[in-house]
């Protein structure tokens, strides 16, 4: 079993492809602290700007009423109460610090990250069709059932290693745009029941890395069942972006206009940062029933990736 | 160990839907054969080749390596079996080195020494540390061979193995394939299309129409089958002369002639005699030439033409 692990990774981190997604992540994030560093200069009326901000979203709460999706108005009126409080604490949200910056990343960029992630997802069982080396892969001593497994844990290793990388990156660029400290300093957020907590920036960074490989595990499994059943490629990884991207959007668009039945979807499930920041996309979701959906949505893709791979007849291709 | 065939196959059938691509096959190879396949394209070969080794599964049937039951000891099995169907696809991205290891890692009991000892076998000493983007396809065909000779198989099975190899190329693939059958005794199975090839190649050919087995022929035996009829083409002169004496001593023979040539089928017993016939009556004699009724018209024959379902 170690062996085969060792060969898939032959087969993953000597590759250019790989090099060139980890240079763009990179530049991605660059880009990113040079804009934060350059065009976001420190506000020292910043006070008075969330003051006004404030005014704005409770005149347009009031202005349009029933108007707006009940998800957004709450979303408003959560940005109201954090800018209260961050006027009465007397921090300014957009100080700059590494860790704030490694908050600012881990919040924002993870679409990317698991773009890249289901690149190789996509093509781990695909492309032994598509390049006809299946037939050597499978005709050795080993069974079929075995070979699937190391590609699984190949996979699910690859998403950790890019996350890793994801936060190496991260940090070392965030170091030396704005200096090593912010660690201790407090993280406010909105708890699900609408009020403010806080947490170490440190702390709160680390949860949300957390929640975050939680659904890379989930989501690098939809792309390797899509890997293993389309035998293109290239067809196996642009379903395995397009669901990922699209799943979350259509998801978001459906709580957005009230439909309850949004919540059996997969894609609603995932990110369980929302039963500690910001509450659940649909009323009445709780962490144990995301729990369920999704370790039932995990077992039935993977069996059905079982199935259909030592099903499979290698026929002419 | 060897009282086993080297390979046994039962009732080999496939079917997908109603159709029927691979109709209730049997028979035994021995070590130390090179087996043919034999059939039109969609006969049905390829099916088979790849429902040997659980690429494709069995409706029906069951297939022994070494007497070893494959569906039920598929590592145990397989450590016997090396295969290759169709052309040798291997990572293009990856070293001939790094795919040599990749496979050896997948098969049990093979050490970094054989793998150097196949890069030496397969002359690619010079190119194994290039990627095989950069290979021909005759290194490729070698280092393909080099994969599945890694676990030093006594079964290897072939898949139209000549498909895109050049003259060259064919001729080294023969008689690599006739050294390995006779010092290592390893049964060699190959499917082709191509009569000629199977002719030079095989000690004996199961011929294969529409998934049925038709016939299995030794091939050796074939060209000295008593029975057979051979045609035997005399250069002679003068021709009337001859073709009279003939009718006349061997009366039920059939006989075409030319200007310069007189044509007879026969039996190879008979030949002797006409050339004694000939000589007696001072009949000028340059050359005699049997021909074998060939695979090609005894294929053609059992297959009906060139017909392709």
């Amino acid at each position: 079993m170690f062996k085969l692990l060792a060969n898939e990774n032959m087969k993953i981190y000597p590759r250019l492809r790989t090099y060139i997604l980890v240079g763009v992540l990179a530049l991605a994030v660059i880009l990113i602290a040079w804009i934060q560093a350059d065009v976001q200069k420190p506000n020292p009326n910043w006070k008075q700007t969330l003051t006004t901000q404030n005014t704005q979203i409770s005149q347009e709460l009031k202005q349009t009423k029933a108007k707006l999706p009940a998800r957004t108005r709450v979303q408003l009126q959560q940005k109201e109460t954090l800018n209260d409080y961050y006027i009465s604490h007397n921090t300014d949200p957009n100080r700059q610090t590494l860790w704030t910056f490694n908050q600012a990343i881990v919040t924002n960029v993870p679409p990317l990250l698991l773009a890249f992630i289901l690149v190789v997802a996509g093509d781990i069982v695909a492309s032994e069709f598509s390049a006809g080396t299946i037939k050597f892969l499978l005709t050795q001593t080993k069974r079929r059932y075995i070979v699937l497994l190391a590609k699984y844990l190949a996979t699910l290793f690859f998403g950790l290693v890019m996350t890793c990388a994801f936060f190496v990156i991260s940090t070392a660029v965030g170091a030396l745009f704005f200096g090593a400290h912010g660690a201790g300093l407090p993280h406010f957020y909105n708890t699900p029941s609408g009020s403010v907590a806080q947490m170490s920036t440190l702390s709160y960074v680390f949860m949300q890395y957390g929640f975050l490989l939680i659904q890379i595990v989930i989501v690098s499994t939809i792309a390797f069942m899509i890997s293993t059943i389309f035998r293109n490629s290239a067809v196996a990884i642009t379903l395995s972006i397009l669901a990922y991207l699209l799943g979350n959007s259509i998801c978001r668009v459906l709580a957005e206009y009230g439909f309850q039945w949004t919540k059996y979807i997969l894609f609603s499930n995932m990110d369980f940062s929302q039963y500690v920041v910001g509450g659940p996309l649909v009323n009445g979701m709780t962490a144990w029933f995301s729990v369920g959906m999704v370790v039932a949505y995990f077992l039935v893709m993977n069996v059905l990736t079982w199935w259909i791979f030592m099903k499979r007849d290698v026929a002419l291709t | 160990m060897t009282q086993h065939p080297a390979v046994q196959i039962r009732h080999l059938t496939k079917r997908i839907g109603k159709k029927t691509i691979v109709d209730d096959l049997s028979f035994d190879i021995q070590p130390g054969e090179v087996f043919g396949f034999l059939g039109p394209n969609g006969a049905g070969k390829t099916t088979t080749i790849r429902m040997m080794v659980n690429l494709v599964s069995r409706t029906k049937g069951e297939v022994f390596i070494q007497g070893i039951d494959l569906s039920k000891h598929f590592s145990e099995a397989m450590k016997h079996v090396g295969v290759i169907v169709e052309n040798p696809e291997l990572y293009k991205f990856l070293t001939g080195y790094q795919n040599l290891k990749h496979f050896a890692n997948m098969s049990l009991g093979v050490d970094k020494q054989r793998i150097d000892e196949l890069v030496k076998i397969v002359g690619l000493e010079g190119r194994i540390h290039d990627r095989v983007r950069t290979y021909s396809l005759g290194m490729r065909q070698r280092l393909g061979l080099a994969v599945v000779l890694l676990r030093r198989p006594s079964v290897l099975l072939l898949d139209e193995p000549t498909n895109g190899l050049d003259p060259a190329g064919i001729r080294e693939l023969r008689d690599y394939l006739r050294l390995l059958a006779n010092n290592e005794g390893i049964a060699v199975v190959v499917s082709s299309h191509l009569l000629a090839e199977m002719e030079l190649m095989c000690d004996r050919v199961a011929i294969i129409q529409n998934g049925k087995l038709i016939d299995v022929r030794t091939l050796k035996e074939l060209a000295t089958d008593t029975g057979e009829e051979v045609a035997v083409t005399f250069e002679v002169e003068p021709m009337d002369r001859a073709v009279h004496l003939i009718q006349q001593q061997f009366p039920d023979m059939r006989l075409t002639s030319s200007e310069k040539q007189v044509v007879v089928a026969t039996q190879r017993e008979v030949i002797p005699d006409i050339v004694a016939a000939l000589a007696a009556e001072q009949v000028r004699i340059f050359g005699v030439t049997a021909t074998n009724k060939s695979l090609e018209d005894s294929f053609l024959e059992l297959t009906g033409g060139n017909q392709i379902v």
